[in-house]
């Protein structure tokens, strides 16, 4: 075993330093480490994406790596940035509390540090916060839902991940606003996980119980369309109104289709591109706002085009 | 006499007893259960997990085990799902891929285990981080989407007034019923997992059947990939997770011991009938998300305890 | 209940009885032990003699019947109350910990220990003591899996009579240790029956039954025959009343003649196993091997069967060179083995007898799709199951509820279905009853008058001398010497095969 110790650690070396030097020319202005909650979610690719095309534009050294939806994993990859010593940091947190810690190293150790999209909870500590506030889109999603419903109708609620922030806030946006409507009755709620499947099992199970039902607010659009498919196949898509958030290519589609009262529009290449530039500006010793919202936007078939 | 009769009947079946438990129970507390939409509800939301453990009763009664079924599973749906858009290609093409994906990390986990001797633990989670990682670089990680009206029907349409997936996963029990307890093949898959040894010196080729049955368990998977995305007209590189964890217990539910060479199909439907009743019946009474994880787990280890006590 | 006498029983067993689905094994059976008695449990395999002790272990229930104790109904529901009661059990299986130390295993359960940490000195300590007081030569810092089968064995009681123990089962204990380790042995029971510590002792070998014991019981398919006294009953009776019916001799001649030459094996050999091995089997011949265990003989046979293959050599099959790299390859050419060690690899125990004794031949039922014919394949089994007298309640019986002998009747069946020309046999009788050995020295007579050519590995000298033509004995891996039926001598060949 011993034997192969060293044979082996040689070819990963090589094959690093392949994968990282491909292009030792060129020389960066900055070095970024950013860490993502889960690139297995759309809306974060879309994050992604926009960031990198904005560092490229600057510039700029991006070392992304991926939490895989575990607040530890962001914990160490933080750990490793700094050992690399990059310029500045985004956080892209996991889970409100577990990823908090991340805030708090890089702080200790003196870097700025960028939190983008979603929040922790020593978010004061932080530099910089860039998203949206996720209780707003709760409150957008379920304001037009009462407007639809002129303030009276029995609701069924698809919540995101217990415990994830987004899941929290837009669940307190929510309550917020139908604390104002006593005929608006949340009579189902339950955890879809932002999982599309579990979305439609969920509203395939409440549908037989034959409770009569006006609305369904879903907490991102995949859990959305996938209540809206039990819908559809049990004939009720007229009776029935679904509001996703998120506005992800499929759900727009839903939306001019029909099939989707409306989305909310969380704008994920305004977040990635603000949070980018927030980044540089830190590690060249500018001063920021350390809260930046980018707004919701209700997305409707009237507006959709725009 | 009579009474120890009644006993013996009692703990032969015991689990079907709990299972019966379970829908009295449910039906006391809510109207909706028994109706048919509902039934229907609940056979359709288990064909996956069911399609899934059919193949997994294989493999634990190999005295194996498979983790890579959920990352598999994504595998295949993202695959089959590319090739599912509107007019590229006939319906054959994007249903076969998703076969053949399953099929060859079944046959990759089946050929490594048996070959090189790697225990099915490490060999599977290996292809379940491979697996779901080759979904996510094929889709960059984006759902695929817009898929043919046909391909979705696999998943949203009814046949006699069933659905299709229901149809379909009633088609994988028979297929395996016959193929565990009524073929050569199935005497040597319970030979290879009761006793390897004397199974070899029987003249049983152990290493291919053991190939046979990963492959198998990778083309329900694939299968069960198809049925998923089709289902939900998407197909998601981060669909299945949790899967392979749901078919297990559905197996060790239905009495297969997991260190092989007892099971039966039989057991293993009634297991995945127990969970997915379990799971629609705890949204039917509203039960906080909460308490459903705490409940469900409570329910299988009851379960699996009631087996294990009439086992003996 | 058989004739009490003066000394007062300690141990009263009365009318047990025990049921398995589809056999009775133990019916209403009664039987005393006194102090300071060795009372010997003999009987065939499946005669309920294991039951029965089992019960006694607390590992059995009871269906029926009564345990006293020193004249005190006792209930028995589990190992951990029979222990308190006093009973202990030395398995045939040896349960210990191989990877702990004599001193751990002795006190396994019950370490002398302060706030939950093991005080190791005193344990060592404490062992050392208890060894020496039954002159034991073992460190009680050796690892448990260093020891020979014989010093675990007398760890065993050592750990049984610290916990003090007033009765013993010994479950045949000399099955697997040397006559002079078995001396030794009998020493220490001697020692413990002169403390007054009641032994109830399980063995199938006469000679050592009739040398130690006080009292001999004889168990018969699950009915108590009879309880007398060593000094009073021949060995004849004792046979007799085991099996029940006068055992005519136990290796009948045979008439036949061996014919041309079937299995020819030249120059074979296996790294760490065997080396340049050549002899010839006849048509009709049984060609025996002696060896010690290790001396290659095992591995040898094995890899004619390929599993594994040898790495240089040929078999010839009928003067045709064959290669045979798995056992697939060798029951195509003919060949069966019924190899050593039934329950790691002739069975599998958790199938059914019908499950056993097809599992070599199902390709023969197969039809459509792989389909097993059910019917053929009953008939196929019934009928080889009947041929060998398999004792069984009915074929769909799991095979882990029959007996010793009846297990290895199922693994001969299963290699018979084949119909090979050449058939291996690893130790056949190995920890089989009297009863079955006969019946199964008889088959070996019978397959061999019908012209099948048989080669047998054997421990046992008396069965290979009263069954082979030829013996060829094996020492380290080589032929050291063969013998010819006329030169039959049991010096000769324990000296041909002893280092």
């Amino acid at each position: 075993m011993s034997k192969l110790i060293k044979p082996v650690s040689l070819v990963i070396v090589i094959i690093l330093s392949l994968c990282c030097n491909r292009h030792p020319s060129v020389q960066y202005s900055h070095t970024i480490g950013v860490t993502y909650q889960n690139l297995q979610n759309e809306f974060v690719i879309n994050i992604q994406d926009a960031m990198r095309n904005r560092a490229k534009e600057l510039n700029v050294k991006l070392i992304e790596v991926d939490g895989q939806g575990k607040a530890e994993n962001q914990i160490s990859q933080v750990e490793n940035f700094l050992a690399l010593d990059v310029d500045a940091i985004i956080l892209n947190p996991f889970d409100r509390y577990g990823s908090a810690p991340v805030v708090s190293i890089a702080k200790r150790e003196g870097k700025p540090i960028v939190v983008v999209n979603a929040v922790v909870v020593n978010l004061d500590k932080a530099d910089a916060y860039v998203g949206s506030n996720d209780q707003e889109a709760g409150r957008i999603a379920a304001t037009y839902i009462s407007q639809l419903l002129k303030g009276k109708g029995d609701l069924a609620l698809i919540r995101g991940p217990n415990g994830h922030s987004a899941e929290i806030q837009r669940t307190e946006g929510i309550l917020e606003i139908l604390k104002g409507y006593p005929d608006l009755k949340i009579i189902f709620d339950q955890s879809g996980n932002w999982d599309r499947t579990q979305g439609l099992e969920l509203m395939e199970n409440w549908l037989s119980t034959g409770k009569p039902l006006q609305a369904v607010i879903a907490q991102n659009d995949e859990m959305a369309l996938g209540a809206q498919k039990a819908i559809e196949a049990a004939g009720k898509q007229n009776d029935i109104l679904v509001i996703g958030i998120d506005a992800i290519p499929d759900a727009l589609r839903a939306v001019k289709d029909g099939k989707l009262c409306a989305t909310v529009f969380q704008d994920a290449r305004g977040q990635g591109i603000l949070a980018l530039e927030l980044a540089v500006k830190l590690s060249e010793g500018k001063r920021v706002d350390h809260t930046n919202y980018i707004p919701f936007q209700l997305i409707t078939k009237e507006n959709l085009n725009k | 006499m009579k009474q120890k009769q009644i006993f013996q009947y009692l703990s032969r079946y015991g689990i079907l007893v709990a299972f019966l438990i379970l829908i009295l129970l449910l039906s006391l507390l809510s109207p909706a259960f028994l109706k048919t939409t509902n039934i229907m509800n609940i056979l359709r939301q288990t064909s996956v997990n069911g399609i899934v453990a059919v193949g997994m009763t294989f493999v634990i009664i190999l005295a194996g085990i498979d983790l890579s079924v959920g990352s598999v599973i994504a595998l295949a749906a993202v695959i089959a799902a590319s090739f599912a858009h509107s007019g590229d290609y006939p319906l054959i093409v994007p249903v076969f891929a998703g076969l053949a994906v399953g099929g060859l990390c079944g046959f990759l986990n089946g050929f490594v285990i048996a070959k090189r001797k790697i225990a099915p633990f490490i060999m599977t989670l290996a292809m379940m981080t491979i697996a779901r990682g080759a979904a996510l670089v094929y889709t960059n990680g984006r759902p695929v989407i817009e898929l043919s009206d046909s391909y979705n029907k696999i998943g949203g349409s009814y046949f006699l007034g069933i659905p299709l997936p229901v149809i379909i996963f009633i088609i994988i029990i028979f297929i395996g019923w016959v193929l565990l307890s009524k073929t050569v093949f199935g005497r040597h898959v319970y030979a290879t997992g009761g006793n390897t040894t004397a199974a070899a010196l029987s003249g049983i080729k152990t290493g291919k059947i053991t190939i046979w049955v990963y492959t198998l368990a990778g083309i329900l998977s694939g299968l069960a990939g198809i049925v998923l995305s089709s289902r939900v007209m998407s197909g998601s590189p981060a669909t299945g997770q949790g899967y392979e964890l749901d078919a297990i217990a559905a197996v060790v539910i239905g009495g297969t011991r997991l260190t092989g060479g007892v099971g039966t199909i039989f057991g293993t439907i009634v297991g995945v009938l127990i969970i997915g009743v379990m799971n629609n019946g705890l949204d039917l009474l509203n039960v906080s998300s909460y308490w459903q994880l705490v409940v469900k787990g409570i329910i299988i280890l009851l379960a699996v305890v009631l087996e294990k006590k009439n086992s003996r | 209940m058989n004739n009490s006498d003066d000394i007062s029983p300690f141990l009263e067993i009365q009318r047990l009885s025990k049921s398995f689905p589809g056999t009775v094994a133990l019916d209403e059976v009664s039987l005393n032990v006194c102090r300071g008695e060795i009372h010997s449990l003999m009987g065939e395999n499946g005669a309920g003699k294991s039951t029965l002790m089992k019960i006694l272990a607390g590992i059995y229930q009871k269906d029926s019947g009564q345990i006293l104790l020193n004249g005190q109904p006792v209930e028995i529901q589990n190992e951990r109350q029979a222990l308190q009661s006093g009973i202990a059990m030395v398995h045939q299986e040896l349960n210990n910990f191989p990877e702990m130390t004599v001193a751990e295993n002795i006190f396994a359960g019950r370490e002398p220990s302060r706030l939950g940490m093991v005080k190791k000195e005193e344990l060592n300590s404490r062992a050392g003591i208890i060894l020496q007081e039954f002159h034991l030569n073992i460190d009680p810092h050796t690892k448990m899996g260093m020891l020979s089968i014989s010093e675990m064995q007398l760890v065993e009681i050592v750990k049984a009579i610290s916990c003090n123990a007033a009765i013993l089962i010994l479950d045949e204990p000399t099955s697997a240790i040397s006559s002079i380790d078995a001396d030794f042995l009998f020493e220490v029971l001697q020692r413990l029956k002169k403390q007054g510590v009641a032994i109830i002792y399980i063995s199938h070998k006469m000679e050592e039954v009739f040398r130690i014991s006080d009292r001999i019981t004889v168990l018969r398919d699950g009915k108590w025959i009879s309880t007398g006294y060593s000094t009073e009953i021949t060995r004849d009776e004792l046979i007799h009343k085991m099996v029940g019916r006068e055992l005519k001799e136990l290796f009948p001649d045979r008439t036949s003649i061996p014919g041309d030459t079937v299995l020819e094996v030249k120059n074979l050999s296996r790294q760490n196993a065997f080396i340049d091995i050549s002899l010839s089997v006849r048509k009709g011949e049984v060609l025996g091997i002696a060896g010690l265990v290790g001396s290659g003989r095992s591995e040898f046979i094995k890899s004619i069967f390929g599993f594994p293959p040898a790495d240089s050599g040929e078999i010839l099959v009928m003067g045709k060179r064959v290669h045979i790299h798995s056992p697939g390859d060798a029951m195509n050419n003919g060949f069966a083995l019924v190899p050593e060690d039934r329950k790691l690899a002739g069975l599998n125990l958790l199938g059914t007898v019908m499950f056993n004794t097809t599992l070599a031949v199902l390709p023969r039922f197969a039809g459509f799709g792989g389909m097993i014919h059910r019917t053929q394949e009953k008939q196929a089994a019934g009928y080889i199951a009947s041929q060998l007298q398999v004792k069984s309640g009915t074929m769909n019986q799991l095979i882990s509820n029959l007996s010793g002998g009846n297990q290895q009747k199922v693994v001969l069946a299963k290699w018979l279905l084949v119909e090979p020309s050449v058939l291996l046999l690893d130790e056949p009788t190995r920890g089989i009853d009297i009863g079955a050995k006969s019946e199964i020295y008889q088959l070996i007579n019978k397959l061999a008058m019908e012209g099948m050519s048989i080669l047998m590995v054997s421990s046992e000298m008396t069965e290979l001398m009263g069954l082979c033509e030829r013996i060829i004995a094996f020492r380290k891996g080589k032929i050291s010497r063969e013998f010819d039926r006329s030169g039959f001598n049991q010096e000769h060949i324990l000296a041909a095969i002893m280092n």
